[in-house]
């Protein structure tokens, strides 16, 4: 399991920036997009998702985000 | 008699790994490693598998039983025994594989639990070691590879070197730090040791003491790359040669004392020193070691980013040295066994790995260098590399790396193809690839640095670089900067071509890359990057480089 870091964008919104769980790369790509999707009320178009980082899932693991 | 860890008197805010290392020391992981050579690697438990860094040996992805091992080559002084233990290690458990680190380290993959204690046994019958080359620990040791032999060294580093590995390495006043540890030492005035990212480094210095010119060294503290990059700074001190083991004891001390050990991502001793600042680190460097004389004379007066490719006459007269490139740094259990084969003939036996990941044969008689140059060997492993091909450094990737989003080595072997193909340059442009924030591939530094990002789209799901231009070392030392535009993975080398013909077109005489970034200001360079983005995307070369 490991700790993804990715940015998200979305057509007409700024970058979104995801932290997620997950066992796997694509695993984590969907992770991203589907919490992308619930967080409008809108139907969303991602247009691409980019991990940037990934880390061991450990307590106290985390990522600090910068703008 | 054991020293006072003062970190444990109150234990409520010290991070997991610290109390696992309260529990049981690092080294005593090694003890173990035999008994888990019987029970096979299932009987790992979770804690010592964390401790098995302090062997030397790391998990490999996808954590199937499989490893990665570091063997420490203190400033990549090898011999031809030394060599071959080294390729038959490879040859008989690792695949075939052998990887040269930006620390003149050696890694394997592909090593099983059970095959480590004769891999041990065979690396301690040559006076190798792979024993702290990986923990929280000092590390192996960066220096200059041509000690002993270089007209541009002060003086030869070699046994101050072995005599600072007999105090450091080991020893368990120091096998607990709050985290990795990395040593630099060199005499070479082209900072060959690449003084400014390592946790402590001395450098080349003279001071005039009593009328005298004494030959020593200065000291650097803090420097250091992944995710929060920093230079070392430079303390107010001159080190006499004899007195460098006591100071890099004294700093070691301080970093294990003093140093945070809250948060493993606060922990290396760049943390503690941009919170104290040079004069404080160095008030309480002297209240440990005494005091010492101020500031002398700089001697470095440039960096040749650990690149030796080529033949150069030695200090030595009649012998010479042949530097030869390993592309992206990984050779073959074979091929191994051959350059220590020509070391033998040719030389002394003597083979020296390089920061920049290459090899160097040294103490070749001049009048065997033409012979040398004619061996198939060297065909591969050329000493005249193409420019791109010569010059660059790679991370492992996510071919074994379980933090790499991306694959490294393959990629930057094509990109350096490509280039080499398209572009004929007389200057070097390094260039450096990392597969995630983590900067083993020190991209930083790199004239121009690649780090990967996983990028999907409706096309699916793709490797994509972030370039960084115009990083440097020695004198004018500073990182490179980020450019905006994620590039395809398939369409980097076409960007970068462009990018490059630009500073061909535009270069002042004898202007390198990173000079020519900062010259004409990171906003030119961008225009530029925008553009040759835009025009790649739709050209006939993306079939051509995705093709390559």
């Amino acid at each position: 399991m490991f700790l993804y870091r990715i940015e998200c964008q979305v057509k007409g919104k700024d970058l979104e920036h995801v932290i997620v769980l997950a066992e796997s790369d694509l695993h984590a790509f969907d992770c991203a997009e589907r919490l992308v999707k619930q967080q409008s009320l809108a139907p969303v178009d991602i247009l691409e998702t980019v991990i940037l980082e990934k880390k061991p899932a450990k307590l106290g693991a985390g990522y600090v985000i910068l703008p | 008699m054991a020293y006072q860890k003062v970190w444990a008197e109150d234990t409520s805010k010290l991070n997991k790994m610290e109390l696992l290392k309260l529990e049981k020391d690092g080294l005593d992981v090694i003890a173990d490693v035999y008994r888990y050579a019987k029970l096979g690697y299932e009987a790992i438990t979770p804690d010592d598998m964390d401790r098995l860094k302090w062997a030397g040996i790391y998990q490999q992805k996808p954590k199937d039983g499989h490893f990665m091992m570091r063997v420490r080559i203190h400033s990549g002084i090898l011999n031809s025994a030394q060599a071959r233990a080294l390729a038959g290690i490879s040859r008989d458990y690792g695949r075939g594989l052998v990887d040269i680190t930006t620390r003149q380290a050696v890694q394997f993959h592909w090593l099983r639990i059970e095959n480590m204690p004769d891999i041990f046994g065979r690396l301690s019958a040559v006076g190798l070691s792979s024993f702290e080359a990986c923990g929280d620990c000092p590390r192996t040791f960066v220096g200059n590879p041509l000690a002993g032999i270089d007209p541009d060294e002060l003086m030869d580093t070699t046994e101050l070197v072995e005599e600072l590995s007999k105090a450091i390495h080991l020893n368990r006043e120091f096998s607990n730090l709050p985290r990795k540890y990395k040593i630099s030492l060199s005499a070479n005035i082209y900072n060959t040791g690449h003084a400014e990212i390592n946790d402590l480094s001395f450098t080349p210095a003279s001071k005039v003491i009593d009328g005298k010119e004494v030959i020593g060294f200065h000291v650097w503290v803090g420097g250091g790359l992944s995710t929060h990059p920093y230079l070392a700074q430079q303390l107010d001190c001159f080190v006499r040669p004899e007195d460098v083991v006591k100071v890099a004891v004294g700093v070691t001390t301080i970093f294990r004392d003093y140093g945070y050990r809250e948060k493993r991502t606060h922990a290396r001793l760049k943390f503690l020193m941009a919170d104290w600042g040079p004069e404080k680190f160095l008030e309480k460097l002297k209240e440990l070691v005494g005091d010492l004389p101020s500031r002398g004379t700089d001697r470095i007066v440039g960096w040749n980013a650990g690149y030796f490719t080529g033949v150069h006459p030695q200090k030595q007269d009649g012998l010479s040295y042949v530097g030869l490139s390993v592309h992206v740094g990984r050779v073959s259990a074979d091929e191994l066994f051959q350059l220590a084969d020509l070391a033998d003939k040719y030389g002394n036996g003597s083979i020296r790995t390089c920061n920049s990941q290459n090899i160097i044969l040294p103490n070749i008689p001049n009048e065997k260098v033409e012979a040398l140059l004619q061996e198939p060997l060297l065909q591969r492993l050329t000493p005249f590399p193409k420019v791109f091909e010569g010059h660059a450094i790679s991370c492992t990737g996510n071919e074994f790396c379980n933090l790499a989003i991306t694959e490294t080595k393959e990629r930057m072997k094509s990109i350096t193809d490509y280039l080499d193909s398209r572009i004929e340059l007389d200057t070097p442009i390094r260039i450096h690839v990392n597969g995630c924030p983590n900067s083993c591939g020190q991209r930083q530094i790199a004239d121009i640095g690649l780090q990967g990002a996983l990028v999907k789209t409706a096309n699916g799901v793709k490797d994509a670089f972030d370039i960084f231009v115009g990083g440097t070392l020695g004198p004018g030392a500073r990182f490179n900067v980020r450019l905006k535009g994620r590039v395809d993975g398939d369409l980097v080398a076409p960007v970068l071509e462009r990018l490059i013909l630009f500073y061909k077109e535009q270069r002042l005489h004898g202007e390198l890359f990173h000079q020519f970034v900062h010259r004409v200001g990171l906003q030119v360079i961008q225009e530029r990057l925008d553009a040759a983005i835009a025009e790649v995307a739709g050209s006939e070369e993306v079939a051509a480089a995705k093709d390559k």
